[in-house]
C-alpha cells in the first residue's frame, strides 16, 4: 500500500513538473527588447489583432488605424487618443503595470450602434464605449 | 400561530419590495486587470495539493489522535479592561463611526452622483465591505458583530422603546428573581421552527444574484436595498427576538461568523451579545468550535462556497459561452439566476454523494450527522478561493475609495485633498498574484483536511473509523481545490 502511494506520487510529481517545465519554457524570455512597436487596426467592433501583448517595463509604441472617427481608451493606464478614420496615429507608453487592460472605443458619431457597448464612461454626451481588444502586459 | 403569519407577512412583503429594482449594468466600477495563472502554476498547485494531502493524512494517522483538544486561546483584552471607561468610550466611538458610515452610504446612494464609480455607496459596499471585509475578517476574526450597524440600530431602538415601557422597567428589576427574558431573547412571537435557517438561504441567494447580475451597481437601487434589508432585519429582531433573528435571519451576521472563525482573534460574547473578552488563538482552529445540527444550515454553507466560486466562473470564457448558448432560451437575468441555483445544486449533490460514501465506508454516524459534521471543513477552501480571487482586486480597485473619501457624493468636493487621486495600477505584480493565489489555495486545502480530521476524531468512536471516513472527504477536497485552481487559470472576459 505504502509502495503504491509512493509510485502514484512519483508519477504525479514527475508528470506535473515536466508539464510545468514545458509551460514555463514557453513563456520564458531571456532577451526581452526594451522597446517594442505594435501595429493594430480597428475594423468594425474589434481590433486586429485583438490583443496587444507586451512584457513588463517595455517601452511600447502602438501604431493604430481606425475605420471610423472616435476616441481610443486604454483602461487602467487611462490613456486616450482621438482617431480619424483611415489616418494612422501613435500611442507611446511604458508598460509599468502588469495585467490585462481592456481597450475601449468611443465612436464620435452618436448614431453609432453596437451591441457590446456599456455605460462605464458616462461622459455626458451619450456615447457608449465598446471594448475592442485588450492590452496585455505579462510579467517577465 | 396567527402571530407567525403576521410576522412572516410583513417580512415577505418587505422582501418583495427589495426585488423592485431597475436594471443597471454592473460594469463601470471595480474593473479587474488580472492575468489568469499560467498552466505551470496550475499544475504545480495541483501537485502540491495531492502531495500535502498525503503528508497531512500521514501526520494525522500517527499523531492527531493523541491530542484531540488543541485549541489554545489566550486572553488579549479581558472583561475587566473591556468594562473600563476608556474602553467603553472607544467602543462607543467605533459604533458611532460604523453608524456614520452607514448613514453616509445611504445618503450618497440616494442623493449622490448616478455614476457608480463617483459614488461612495457603490464602491464602499461592493469593494470595501463585501470584498475587503470578506478578506480581513477571515484573517483577523469576526469584528463585524461589534460594528454591525443593523444591531447597533436595533439596540438603540430597543433602548428607546424599553425606557418608556413600564412592564420592561419592572421586569428589569425583577428579572433575576422571576427569570424574565433577557432583552436579547425578548420577542413578540416565537420563531417558527419550520423556518430553520431558510431565511439566510433566501437572503444570500438574493444578495448573490444582485451582485452577479449587476442590480447593485445603481447607487439609488443599492441604497434602497440596504434600507429595506435593514428594516426587515430590525423588524425580524423585534418580532422573533434579537439573537434568534441574528443567527437565522441576518445573513451577514451568520456569514461573518463563519468566516471570522478562521481568524486569529476571538471576540468572545456573553448571552446578551456583549463583548466580554478578546482572545488570541492560532488561525483556523476557531472553525472547530462551529457546530450545526441543521441541514438548512448545511445548504446555506454550500451555497456560500458555490456562489463565491460562481463569482469567479462568471468572469471566464466558459460562462460567456454558456451565455451565448442559453440566453436565447432563458434570457440573461434568468440564466444568471439559474447559474446561482445550478452551482450550489451541483456542489450540494457532490457533498451529499461523498457524505453518503463516508456513511458506507465508516458507518456509525447517520447521513444527516455526517453532512452537518464535515461541512465546516469546506470553509478554508472557500476562504482561500476568496483571497486568491479578490486580493489584487482589493489592492488595485480598492484605491477607488481614496478620492471618494474627499468627494463621497461625486459633487466635485475635495474635503481631505484626496479627490484627485488616481488608481496606481502598478502596485502589485501579476506574478506575485499568481504565487499568492496558488499558495493560498493549496494552504486552504491543507487547512480543510486538518479541520476535517479533527472533526472526524471527535465524532467517531474508533480511530480506524475516523481515518476511513477521511479518504472520500479528501477526494472531494482535492476536487474542489483543483476546481478553484482551474477557475483562476481561465482567461477572463470583461463584464
Amino acid at each position: 500500500m505504502r509502495f503504491g502511494f509512493v509510485k502514484i506520487l512519483s508519477i504525479v510529481i514527475l508528470f506535473n513538473l515536466i508539464m510545468a517545465g514545458c509551460s514555463n519554457s514557453e513563456n520564458h524570455f531571456d532577451n526581452i527588447d526594451s522597446k517594442i512597436e505594435v501595429s493594430v487596426e480597428k475594423v468594425g467592433d474589434k481590433l486586429q489583432p485583438k490583443d496587444i501583448k507586451v512584457k513588463h517595463k517595455q517601452d511600447v509604441t502602438i501604431n493604430i488605424k481606425s475605420d471610423v472617427d472616435g476616441t481610443l481608451h486604454v483602461h487602467g493606464y487611462n490613456l486616450e487618443k482621438d482617431l480619424k478614420s483611415g489616418e494612422k496615429a501613435e500611442i507611446s507608453l511604458v508598460a509599468d503595470a502588469t495585467g490585462r487592460f481592456p481597450i475601449g472605443f468611443h465612436v464620435s458619431d452618436s448614431k453609432s450602434q453596437d451591441n457590446h457597448g456599456h455605460d462605464d464612461d458616462d461622459d455626458g454626451n451619450g456615447h457608449e464605449e465598446m471594448i475592442i481588444g485588450n492590452f496585455i502586459v505579462e510579467p517577465n | 400561530m396567527k402571530k407567525y403569519f403576521y410576522g412572516l407577512g410583513i417580512l415577505a412583503s418587505l422582501s418583495f419590495g427589495l426585488l423592485n429594482v431597475s436594471k443597471i449594468q454592473a460594469h463601470g466600477f471595480g474593473e479587474r486587470y488580472d492575468l489568469p495563472i499560467p498552466l505551470g502554476f496550475f499544475l504545480i498547485g495541483a501537485s502540491l495539493t495531492i502531495i500535502l494531502s498525503f503528508v497531512v493524512i500521514g501526520f494525522f494517522v500517527n499523531y492527531a489522535h493523541k491530542r484531540r483538544d488543541f485549541v489554545p486561546t489566550r486572553t488579549l483584552v479581558g472583561t475587566h479592561a473591556l468594562q473600563s471607561t476608556s474602553m467603553k468610550i472607544i467602543g462607543a466611538l467605533i459604533k458611532l463611526c460604523a453608524v456614520s458610515i452607514f448613514v453616509l452610504l445611504l445618503a450618497t446612494g440616494l442623493f449622490g452622483s448616478r455614476n457608480p464609480s463617483e459614488n461612495f455607496s457603490v464602491i464602499f459596499v461592493w469593494i470595501i465591505w463585501w470584498v475587503g471585509f470578506g478578506l480581513a475578517i477571515p484573517i483577523i476574526g469576526n469584528f463585524w458583530a461589534s460594528i454591525n450597524p443593523i444591531t447597533i440600530i436595533f439596540d438603540a431602538i430597543y433602548f428607546i422603546l424599553s425606557k418608556n415601557c413600564e412592564l420592561n422597567k419592572r421586569c428589569k428589576g425583577l428579572r433575576h428573581k422571576y427569570n424574565c427574558p433577557k432583552y436579547s431573547e425578548f420577542n413578540f412571537a416565537p420563531y417558527p421552527p419550520v423556518l430553520k435557517y431558510w431565511p439566510i438561504v433566501f437572503w444570500f441567494l438574493l444578495f448573490a444574484w444582485i451582485e452577479n447580475s449587476g442590480y447593485g451597481a445603481s447607487p439609488e437601487d443599492l441604497a434602497r436595498c440596504v434600507i429595506l434589508y435593514t428594516t426587515v432585519s430590525v423588524i425580524g429582531m423585534l418580532i422573533y427576538g434579537r439573537d434568534i433573528w441574528l443567527s437565522r435571519g441576518e445573513v451577514f451576521n451568520v456569514y461573518y461568523n463563519i468566516m471570522g472563525s478562521f481568524g486569529f482573534l476571538e471576540f468572545e460574547r456573553d448571552e446578551h451579545g456583549s463583548l466580554v473578552n478578546i482572545n488570541i488563538r492560532p488561525p483556523i482552529v476557531g472553525l472547530l468550535k462551529l457546530q450545526t445540527g441543521s441541514i438548512s444550515f448545511v445548504v446555506f454553507h454550500i451555497i456560500l462556497l458555490a456562489t463565491i466560486t460562481f463569482d469567479g466562473l462568471s468572469e471566464t470564457f466558459i460562462w460567456y459561452e454558456a451565455i451565448d448558448l442559453f440566453v436565447p432560451v432563458f434570457g440573461l437575468t434568468g440564466l444568471e439566476f439559474l447559474g446561482l441555483i445550478f452551482m450550489p445544486a451541483v456542489f450540494f449533490l457532490a457533498y451529499y454523494m461523498f457524505s453518503w460514501v463516508i456513511y458506507l465506508v465508516a458507518g456509525e454516524m447517520n447521513l444527516n450527522k455526517i453532512l452537518t459534521v464535515f461541512v465546516f471543513a469546506l470553509t478554508p477552501i472557500a476562504i482561500a478561493y476568496h483571497i486568491a480571487h479578490y486580493f489584487s482586486y482589493i489592492v488595485i480597485t480598492g484605491q477607488m475609495i481614496i478620492p471618494l473619501i474627499s468627494d463621497p457624493f461625486g459633487f466635485g468636493w475635495d474635503i481631505f485633498g484626496t479627490a484627485a487621486y488616481t488608481t496606481n495600477i502598478g502596485l502589485i505584480n501579476a506574478k506575485m498574484i499568481w504565487y499568492l493565489s496558488v499558495i493560498t489555495i493549496v494552504l486552504g486545502h491543507v487547512f480543510s483536511i486538518l479541520i476535517s480530521h479533527v472533526k472526524s476524531t471527535g465524532s467517531y468512536s474508533k480511530r480506524s473509523l475516523a481515518t476511513k471516513s477521511q479518504y472520500p472527504m479528501m477526494i472531494l477536497m482535492v476536487f474542489y481545490t483543483a476546481l478553484s485552481l482551474w477557475i483562476i487559470s481561465q482567461p477572463l472576459v470583461e463584464r
